[in-house]
């Protein structure tokens, strides 16, 4: 816009009769401009001008000529300002108009606020005579005559200066009369006269207003002006020259300014209250008729315009605003009226005139120009080109044509905005220099944004806040007025060809004409723009590397959610961070950038007439439109040139009236257009990165990515492609980022990037299997149920069309590229399936082992994909990771719909799996699906761009495998028979089931802590001409395994510590006739033993009495003993009593003994320098645990079997097991006791849970329900025991062989206490039997021991002293008793040695205490240890025969006897005397 | 003659994902919006995001209404809504530059400052009905207890 006119200045006039100015001049304009002028108006708040340019203008009137002071005022004042010339050219025409209507237009006269009056007056004479009148003269012309006559617009103030040279009496002088006072002695002379400048003051000062308007200036006699003075001034009348110091020149200069401020500011003030009066005045006949907005428009603009030439542009703004509301409020309210009454005319406010007169020109030039190129004729004068800016207010005469009523909207519009920008952009250059232009620093371009900024700051701040304003002002200019314009060439060439019978073709081609017009205009609107605004802040060269440039795009932080109610403070900071630094870039960058891309739009919309760009616009792919071209020449081969000529026609060049568009359509070459369309994207992209529009800045890289497409250049192309994909697809703008990918795709597939483009290609297979998903959904198709393919391919919603159409994407192409790149390509297998689930009940294959799962989905894509493999991964649920993977057994061919697929396993591993991943194997390409919740955000993130985001996720499949009962199994057993004596061992089976084994190993590892097998000592109990040792431990090679042919091993192992439990890991590869197979499964078998014995032996002599009391060890599982026998040994016989066999329940409390008489063998066949043997203990007998177990196990299989469902009994069986396992201590209890087994009922077996492992289809579950409810009301109590079958095979009986050592004694003593009786003894009554003695009569007894070493061996065992028959052995023996029953007299205690076969005899008495059945006391032989001998002795038992016996002790009641104390003592009556 | 139009309608969430596009064609004769046309929509509702965004903070009363956001070029302007739940609505109107607009005057409205007086086809407010009108038709769509929030409406309908 008119920068240059744009000023902060004004006029003050000087009339210099003398020519006395050059001698102030420079002193004055060093002090300009004025500086902090404060205006108050009344209805105004308080502004502050900085400063005030003051144009010193003489006072040339060509009437003063003549009539002396005549004019002043009127004339219209002619710049001094060089910068003003092309004002002042246009000015001098319009000048004339003016001043014939300076009552209409009295705004616009660039009158003077000030006029000052130089005077010279030498003298008080010469003032007196002739100063003084002049000036009178001077004053009264205009104060009265103008002021009245032009009422306040031209308000001005006046000023005398009395410029008092040197040498005359006036600068003898004084400065004042009341300093003369104080003056030396040359002025006191003078005393009673007044100065010059009092008399000036006295006579000028007395107005209305009591301003000061007088200054006295004097200046130095060296002033090298004087010389051109004319007079000249007397020089030889000076005596004393009355110098100034330098201070008072200063106050009076200061005076002067001060002056010139007040002045010039009520001057100012007088002129704003007139317009503004007058603005009232007009304002309320707004509504009268014949109100014309022009004349409104032309005062109110004076205001403005007064404003502005003082400075304040702000206000001088506002006024323009309101002047466009104005404007705007003006025309409604005539199309409005038109609406209604048809009757453009009488309309309120004053009426535009239809069209712009230079439009017709435009048009008629066009379309000569148009002729002259179709008629082939050259050299026709070219168009005129318009220059580069547009807008602006000096471009026409807009304000005569305002006033004149001749404006178009158009034009007034146009100026409006340009008087505006202007002003807007006055205050954004920075307000300091009056809108004078600030070069550019000359490497502007290569500023950091931080140094830019600093340079700005450094030189005149610009206001970025202002200049985005321009611009945003500016596109909304651009956008409306367009259409204006438009209007505008309509209107004007309707009204030029009126009668006229337009040929088609000749309105076809104004059509065209008018749009290159406003197009071309709207262009060059917007470069003017760009180029005005351009700021130091944004540097914004083509070439410019500056930080911020090549920081775009990456460093901003994406903001997904942008606008959600509370602000990210995390932006919000960031955003301040950058506002710190200069102030309204964000905004300010924005703006250019929008504008740039309207400017682009152009461009853009002519290159696309052009054919440059596919009439769809960037985004429709070139193969397509040669494929359409391909057919068009096939099949309409002449049409085809006629149709590209008939394009040729339809479009000319004709009406751009921009050099730069010109340039670019004109050269017929694409380059050209190709640079701009760049650098302008290239610019704006640049400009929103600054402003982070992070999503305009991608559009527009969208569009250059869709450039160096078209133009081929796939490389810079996928360079931008790359990240925009994932930016549109993280937020879900699907079409654009299909588009984009399609784009990529060609782009890479030019580029041979195999890999890159197949995964590109499965992304937009991933959207068109979305949309397809979508479609599902929306019609409810969410199960798997129920095959929709019929329907399946009637809508196909618009995206996957979109991209069929354009992409051309073929699976099978993808699977066959596929096999050229190198590694392989995962992608998710929710993009093409839905639905994916694994049944979760595996079946049993039925004529081989393994399972097979079937896997459910829904392939979504059109086209058939040739899957190879289909892998399906499941990991064990619980225990260390196991994994298995089961695969499909042929190729797949997904169609559309839902797809089933066997996935088969050869492995068997019973247990309790989940699906894990699926995989779907194409040539390279991996489809995986991940069911274990850790893939969940993968799969979201992958979806991210699919409109549905989440598909929802299987739930676990939990898939329990359980072996069929054909199949190959391993148990882990107990043996029937326990042999103490022997290592512990275990008994494996293997049951190859139905399955014709060729060869197989097996590999055993244990599984328990401190467990250590031997696989070397194993042996084979039963099919063992099949079975052989491995070549590693823990191996075992098997071969020709015929159906049902066990295999069963006994596997010894030893511990470190004691085990309950004993676990194993079981792995068997087998060969069969269908193939090889595989087996896995962890074992366990309780090991401890339930039973415990415990032995108490009693030596006789002869004899050896064992008893075995045999107890639970467990204590919560009672027994049921069945037989206990003792065998004997070579050396040793063994019998029994009665009662070892049978059923005996032995409970915790209650345990079983069995005693057994062992003896020494004798004959010749024992060998006697032999070791004894030992003796075994056979026992017999049932855990009662396993009993119920086992009857009820069995009653279940048969029956099950019965009903028909054996299949399950794999499945069912062990589950019963564990659920008879949690019995309680009671009721094995009650079963021991009642012999029998209560089920309890249905519901307290937790059926529900192993039912749900059976597949539901053909009813199977229900069925196995069922029969689950029946079998417990059947079996509600089950016979147990012997009783129910004695020899139920069912029921495993178990042995336990124990070794019973007899134990080595050398010395047996045989101890008697024999009692000594005669029968003819009164004292014991002989028939009696035992003995019947009275309460403290002595019984004399003899106390035998025998010496005996029958039991010793002669193999004495290790650190047992060895002892023959004939060594001397000392021992004593001791007499045991209560000292409450018996007093016994003699030896207790004595010792004695003895050899094989004596006997000692020592005689004792013993005293019975007290009545009763008296057991004789112990006796306890042991061996004298000899000190040296160290405490090791003989191994000795005492056989204590009298053990048994006892005494029968009564109270004696045949005789008492009754003692009478005498008084005379003890011989008064001879003693006592027996009483019988 | 040609009054303003409007071109297209965007429905777009809280996570600026859009909901719904729909555009309705300035020729009526023409058949279902072609790609093109739809994709530059697209472009153009997604580029207003940024306008939302920045011009959010100036909006902490709840004003839902954003005015126009920007003017794509001489024929099209958009102009956007922010419901309390972060739905925005954007409309792009066809001011109907193309065609000939008489006279093609009308008060751009008060957003004096801002710089967001309404181009010329549509007063500034004008279009408060409209958007209140739509928003209406989400909320009782989002009611509908059959419907399924933020399933749908991916690219075109």
């Amino acid at each position: 816009m008119d920068v240059l006119s744009s000023t902060s200045k004004v006029t003050v006039t000087y009339w210099d009769p003398s020519g006395l100015f050059p001698l102030i001049q420079s002193d004055l304009c060093s002090r300009l401009p004025l500086r902090n002028l404060h205006w108050k108006a009344p209805a105004r708040p308080l502004r502050s001008i900085n400063s005030l340019h003051v144009g010193l203008t003489p006072y040339l009137s060509p009437a003063n000529q003549d009539s002396g002071f005549a004019g002043v005022g009127l004339t219209r004042v002619k710049s001094t300002d060089s910068q003003l010339s092309i004002e002042t050219g246009r000015g001098a025409k319009s000048a004339g108009h003016q001043k014939e209507r300076r009552h209409q237009i009295p705004g616009l006269r660039n009158t003077p606020y000030l006029k000052v009056f130089l005077l010279r007056c030498d003298d008080n004479d010469s003032y007196k005579n002739v100063a003084r009148k002049a000036l009178r003269e001077w004053v009264s012309e205009y104060t009265t005559s103008t002021s009245n006559e032009n009422k306040q617009h031209d308000a001005f103030e006046w000023l005398i200066i009395h410029v008092v040279l040197p040498g005359t009496p006036a600068a003898q002088q004084p400065r004042s009369s009341s300093s003369a006072s104080n003056a030396s002695g040359s002025s006191r002379w003078m005393k009673g006269n007044t100065t010059l400048l009092d008399k000036i003051r006295s006579d000028f000062n007395s107005g209305n207003n009591k301003k000061d308007r007088v200054v006295q200036i004097r200046i130095g006699p060296s002033h090298p002006a004087l010389a051109t003075l004319s007079p000249p001034v007397l020089v030889g009348n000076q005596i004393v020259p009355a110098t100034e110091s330098p201070t008072e020149s200063e106050m009076a200069w200061l005076d002067l300014i001060a002056k010139f401020k007040t002045q010039i500011l009520a001057s100012f003030d007088a002129r704003v209250s007139q317009y503004e009066e007058d603005i009232k005045e007009k304002d309320s006949q707004r509504r009268l008729p014949g109100w014309n907005f022009c004349t409104f428009f032309v005062l109110k603009e004076g205001l403005a315009r007064a404003f502005e030439s003082v400075g304040l542009v702000e206000d001088a703004l506002v006024l323009y605003d309101e002047l466009g509301f104005g404007l705007d409020a003006v025309v409604r309210g005539q199309r409005d009226k038109e609406k209604i009454e048809g009757d453009p005319e009488g309309v309120v406010g004053g009426n535009f005139i239809g069209w712009t007169r230079e439009s017709i020109k435009w048009i008629e030039q066009a379309r000569r120009r148009r002729k002259a190129r179709l008629e082939g004729r050259k050299g026709e004068e070219q168009e005129d080109v318009d220059d580069e800016t547009p807008v602006g207010s000096e471009k026409k005469p807009y304000r005569e044509l305002i006033l004149s009523n001749e404006i178009s909207l158009f034009d007034f519009k146009a100026y409006l905005f340009a008087r505006q920008s202007t002003l807007l952009l006055r205050l954004g250059k920075g307000n300091g220099m009056d809108g004078v232009e600030i070069p550019m620093p000359a490497g502007a371009s290569g500023y950091s944004l931080h140094e830019a900024a600093a340079v700005a700051a450094g030189r005149s701040e610009e206001d970025l806040t202002r200049l985005s304003e321009v611009l945003k002002r500016g596109v909304e200019f651009v956008t409306s007025v367009g259409r204006i314009l438009r209007a505008d060439l309509w209107t004007s060439y309707h009204s030029s060809t009126e009668g006229e019978m337009d040929k088609e073709q000749e309105q076809k081609d104004v059509i065209w004409i008018i749009d290159n017009i406003v197009s071309s205009w709207v262009f060059a609107v917007c470069q003017q723009l760009l180029k005005q605004t351009a700021s130091a802040s944004l540097p914004e060269g083509p070439n410019a590397s500056t930080p911020v440039g090549t920081t775009h795009s990456g460093p901003f932080p994406k903001r997904s959610s942008s606008l959600p109610p509370t602000p990210n403070p995390e932006t919000t900071s960031f955003t301040q961070a950058i506002q710190t630094s200069v102030t309204g870039l964000e905004d300010f960058a924005a703006v250019r950038a929008d504008l740039m891309l309207l400017a682009r739009g152009i461009v853009e919309t002519f290159g696309k007439r052009q054919g440059w760009v596919g009439k769809m616009g960037w985004f429709y792919l070139p193969e397509e439109h040669v494929k359409d071209a391909g057919m068009v020449e096939v099949n309409l081969a002449g049409e085809g040139d006629k149709e590209a000529e008939k394009k040729e026609e339809v479009w000319g060049v004709e009406g751009i009236r921009n050099a730069t568009l010109r340039r670019v359509v004109e050269k017929e070459e694409e380059e050209e257009f190709y640079t701009i369309f760049e650098e302008l994207s290239e610019k704006a992209m640049k400009n929103y990165s600054i402003a982070k529009r992070t999503k305009s800045c991608e559009r527009v890289e969208a569009d250059l990515a869709a450039l160096s497409f078209h133009l081929k250049d796939y490389a810079s192309s996928v360079k931008h492609l790359e990240k925009m994909t994932k930016f549109y697809a993280d937020q879900g703008w699907g079409l654009i980022e299909t588009t984009l990918l399609g784009m990529y795709a060609k782009c890479l597939k030019e580029m041979n990037r195999s890999e890159d483009y197949i995964k590109v290609l499965l992304k937009l297979l991933a959207k068109s299997s979305a949309a397809e998903r979508v479609r599902l959904r929306r019609r409810g198709v969410t199960a798997l149920d129920g095959d929709d393919r019929e329907a399946a391919s009637v809508d196909i919603s618009l995206d996957a069309q979109h991209l069929e159409e354009e992409v051309g994407v073929d699976v099978e192409r993808i699977v066959t590229l596929s096999l050229e790149i190198e590694k392989e390509i995962t992608t998710p297998m929710s993009h093409f399936w839905d639905n994916i689930i694994v049944d979760p009940y595996p079946r049993h294959l039925d004529d081989r082992d393994g399972f097979e799962v079937l896997v459910k989905m829904r392939y979504l894509l059109e086209e058939k994909l040739e899957v190879q493999k289909l892998r399906v991964r499941i990991v064990n649920t619980i225990g260390q990771m196991k994994e298995v993977w089961m695969d499909a057994l042929e190729p797949v061919t997904m169609k559309r719909g839902v797809v089933k697929v066997f996935a088969r396993s050869n492995i068997t591993i019973p247990g309790s799996y989940i699906v894990d991943k699926i995989i779907l194997i194409a040539n390279k390409l991996h489809f995986v699906h991940e069911l274990i919740a850790k893939s969940t955000p993968n799969t979201a993130l992958g979806l991210g761009s699919t409109p549905v985001a989440a598909v929802p996720i299987v739930k676990k499949t939990k898939l329990l495998f359980y072996p069929a009962p054909r199949s190959l199994v391993v148990k882990l057993e107990v043996p029937k028979q326990i042999h103490l004596e022997h290592m512990r061992a275990i008994e494996l089976v293997l049951d190859p089931g139905k399955n014709n084994v060729a060869k197989a190993e097996l590999r055993l590892r244990s599984a328990t802590a401190g467990l250590r097998l031997m696989t070397a000592s194993v042996k084979f109990l039963e099919g063992s001409d099949s079975a052989s040792m491995g070549d590693k431990s823990g191996v075992f090679a098997l071969e020709g395994l015929t159906p049902e042919k066990k295999v069963r091993f006994r596997l010894p192992y030893t511990s470190e510590n004691e085990l309950t439990e004993l676990a194993l890991k079981v792995e068997v590869d087998y060969d069969t006739d269908n193939g090889h197979f595989f087996y896995a499964d962890g074992l366990s078998v309780p090991v401890v033993l339930p039973l415990a014995v415990n032995v108490q032996d009693v030596f006789k002599p002869n004899a050896l009495f064992s008893r075995f009391q045999v107890s639970t060890a467990i204590p919560d599982v009672p027994l049921r003993i069945l037989k206990a026998s003792l065998e004997g040994s070579r050396t040793f016989g063994a019998c029994s009593g009665v009662g070892t066999e049978g059923s005996m329940v032995v409970f915790a409390k209650q345990p079983a003994s069995f005693v057994y008489k062992i003896t020494r063998k004798t004959g010749d066949d024992i060998p006697k320098d032999k070791e004894p043997q030992p003796l075994a203990l056979t026992i017999e007998y049932r855990s009662l645990d396993e009993e119920v177990q086992d009857s009820v196990v069995a009653a279940f299989s048969s029956q099950l079997e019965e009903a028909g469902l054996g299949i399950y009994s794999c499945w069912l069986v062990p589950i019963l097991t564990i659920r008879l396992r949690h019995r309680t201590v009671h009721d094995l209890e009650a079963a021991g006791l009642l012999n029998e087994v209560r089920l309890g009922k249905y519901d307290n077996y937790n059926w529900d849970e192993a039912l749900e492992s059976i597949n539901p289809a053909n009813g199977a579950r229900e069925k196995v329900e069922t029969w689950l409810k029946e079998f417990y009301e059947k079996n509600s109590i089950l016979k147990l025991g012997p009783e129910a079958s004695p020899a139920n095979p069912v029921l495993t009986t178990r042995s336990i062989i124990i070794p019973v050592d007899v134990p080595q004694l050398q010395v047996i003593h045989r101890v008697d206490i024999h009692i000594l009786c005669d029968t003819n003894s009164t004292t014991l009554s002989s028939p009696y039997a035992p003995p019947m003695v009275t309460v403290g009569q002595a019984i004399p007894a003899e106390l035998i021991i025998h010496h005996s070493r029958s039991w010793n061996s002669f193999d004495a065992k290790n650190g047992e002293v060895e002892i023959g028959d004939d060594d001397e052995l000392e021992f004593f023996y001791e007499i045991q008793h209560s000292l409450e029953v018996w007093l016994v007299s003699g030896r207790k205690r004595a010792h004695f040695s003895a050899k094989e076969g004596q006997v000692h005899k020592f005689p004792i008495l013993l005293v019975p205490l007290k009545a009763g059945n008296l057991l004789l006391p112990n006796v306890e032989v042991k061996q004298v240890i000899p000190i040296e001998q160290g405490g090791e002795g003989v191994s000795c038992e005492t056989d204590y025969r009298s053990n048994g016996e006892s005494v029968l002790v009564l109270a004696d009641v045949r005789s008492t006897t009754v003692r009478i104390d005498s008084p005379f003592g003890e011989d008064g009556f001879g003693g006592p005397a027996p009483v019988r | 003659m040609s009054t303003p139009k409007i071109s297209c309608i965007a429905l777009i969430g809280r996570n600026n994902s859009p909901l719904h596009l729909q555009t309705f064609p300035s020729q009526p004769q023409s058949q279902p919006p072609s790609p093109s046309t739809t994709l530059k929509y697209h472009f153009l509702t997604h580029a207003t995001l940024d306008v939302f965004q920045s011009r959010l903070p100036l909006k902490s009363n709840g004003d839902s209404d954003f005015g126009l956001l920007y003017s794509i070029d001489e024929e099209l302007a958009a102009y956007g809504w922010l419901t309390n739940t972060g739905v925005k609505i954007v409309v792009v109107v066809d001011v109907g530059g193309a065609g000939a607009v008489a006279g093609g005057g009308g008060a751009g409205g008060g957003g004096g400052g801002a710089g967001g007086g309404g181009g010329l086809g549509v007063k500034d407010g004008e279009l408060k009905g409209v958007f209140r009108a739509l928003q209406t038709a989400y909320i009782r769509l989002v009611c509908n207890p059959f419907y399924e929030l933020g399933v749908g409406g991916g690219g075109e309908g």
